[in-house]
């Protein structure tokens, strides 16, 4: 089993909202999906996850400060994954596979 | 007595940028800040303000202006504040001033503050709800609309399902589009999964709390290449821009010549006008100031001059850069002056004065605000020539 962290760490701004949905598309074996609603900085410890497994993990929100977004965890290659928004409203996607 | 005049002028064109180095920008809503006219940061500095007023004239006066936000970025900025009290700082200004004569002698020095009464202009999490709402519910569609587009996508090709790396190259221009704003950059196969009445039918299908028409009135602008998100963020930053600035500004200066002090308020307020409108801004203006100072005509110290002056006009954006910040504006008012005092020696009781500003930025945070006075009553015109550097990111 893998285990992966999904960081948002917002700054500056009282004003922020982040949907961060975490699935497996068409998957009949093993369905994961999980959809949560932050107004600020947030830590996700995902564990149980299946090892050299495929995730789909997106973004949609906005911030009036900045966002720093960050995967790490169990899964290849790039890791970690990091990004730093600011200022707007923004979704972006992140396809990860777990290590064996 | 040149040297300081020449020192301060030197820092009036120095200063701004080497402050705009020092200052950390993301600690600002600078988007918000930028769509701000020139006008109304003239009446409230966002960071920095210097400027040269009667450029051409005999008595210029050099001005700087900082806000308290600005004061403490130079002091402490390596200290992030909570947004609430950068806010309280960024809400208030101080000013210091120099005047010289055509000799290059400083006649009269001046300190004040700039102070707010009002001010809509920028955000506070209370008054949010209403117009994030619209931006809330686009980022709440686009979340699962992603997700419907990377299903149809290993629908459509099966191998994607076990190929991360492969479906992060498409779903990568996503990110990109995002990143850039433009959505016309999309790979072909999420155009052709957005194009597909079974992707949106499936979509309607799940997020039941979505109708037809925002569907496909969201997806229509992302085929458009628009970013939705973005662009909505912008119009909120140009309905904030547009809100209520409401000013008081009390200050005093020292007549070096006279050897007397002087005292000024003013109180400035500006709003934007049509407030649905995203193009070239108009703003209302009204401005009022009192002043106690000497009647220069006499020998000895006295404080007969006390002229009130009242003024209405109207701003209007008349250029904008693609980030529909400011480069132009042209400012139409009329100014009133009445004399208080009992000064004989003072030339009229009251001037109705018909006035225009034609607002250029000539680089990056420089303005040259040219103003145009024509006095109804005796058919006299005259030219006023400021130069303004106004720094808010």
């Amino acid at each position: 089993m893998s285990t992966i962290t999904i960081r948002g760490e917002f700054l500056n701004s009282d004003n922020n909202w982040l949907t961060l949905d975490v699935y497996v598309p068409n998957s009949s074996g093993n369905p994961y999906n999980l959809t949560r609603t932050y107004h600020g900085s947030f830590v996700e410890e995902l564990s149980g996850l299946e090892n050299d497994a495929i995730y789909y993990i997106d973004f949609a929100g906005y911030t009036t400060g900045t966002v720093n977004l960050t995967i790490s965890g169990e899964f290849k290659l790039p890791n970690p994954i990091h990004e730093t928004i600011t200022e707007t409203g923004f979704s972006r996607g992140y396809t990860i596979q777990t290590n064996k | 007595m040149k040297k300081p005049i020449l020192t301060l002028l030197a820092w009036c064109l120095c200063a701004l940028p080497i402050f705009a180095q020092n200052f950390n920008t993301a600690y600002l809503t600078t988007k918000i800040d930028a769509q701000k006219t020139a006008n109304s940061k003239d009446i409230l500095t966002t960071l920095f303000r210097a400027s040269i007023d009667n450029l051409l004239g005999d008595d210029r006066t050099y001005t700087l202006n900082s806000s308290f936000l600005g004061f403490h970025e130079i002091i402490n900025k390596k200290k992030p504040l909570p947004y609430s009290v950068e806010r309280k700082l960024k809400q208030n200004s101080f000013n210091l001033g120099l005047t010289g004569d055509e000799e290059h002698n400083i006649t009269k020095v001046s300190g004040g503050f700039t102070l707010t009464i009002k001010n809509d202009k920028d955000i506070t999490e209370n008054k949010i709800a209403p117009e994030f709402a619209k931006l809330r519910s686009y980022a709440a569609m686009i979340s699962p609309l992603l997700r419907e587009v990377r299903s149809y996508l290993v629908n459509a090709h099966p191998l994607l399902k076990n190929d991360a790396v492969k479906m992060q190259e498409i779903i990568g221009t996503w990110n990109e589009a995002s990143r850039q704003h433009d959505f016309s950059i999309l790979d072909n196969e999420i155009k052709k999964a957005l194009k597909s009445s079974t992707l949106q039918q499936r979509f309607l299908d799940v997020n039941k709390s979505f109708s037809k028409e925002e569907v496909e009135t969201l997806i229509a602008a992302i085929l458009n290449g628009d970013d939705i998100l973005y662009d909505e963020y912008q119009h909120i930053a140009n309905v904030y821009a547009k809100k209520l600035l409401w000013t008081v500004s009390p200050s005093a200066s020292y007549d070096r010549i006279h050897k007397q002090g002087e005292y000024l308020i003013a109180t400035n307020a500006t709003f934007g006008l049509w407030k649905k409108s995203a193009q070239k801004p108009w703003e209302f203006e009204m401005k009022a100031q009192f002043k106690i100072a000497n009647d220069s005509t006499l020998v000895q110290s006295n404080y007969n001059d006390k002229p009130l002056s009242i003024s209405i006009g109207l701003n209007k954006v008349l250029l904008q850069n693609q980030e529909k910040e400011s480069k132009m504006e042209f400012k139409f008012f009329t100014q009133y002056n009445l004399q208080l005092g009992a000064t004989p020696s003072l030339q009229e009781k009251d001037v109705f004065t018909l006035n225009a500003t034609l607002r250029i930025n000539v680089y990056k945070s420089l303005w040259l605000p040219v103003t145009l006075k024509y006095d109804a009553a005796k058919g006299n015109l005259l030219g006023l020539f400021t130069l303004t550097a106004n720094l808010s990111k």
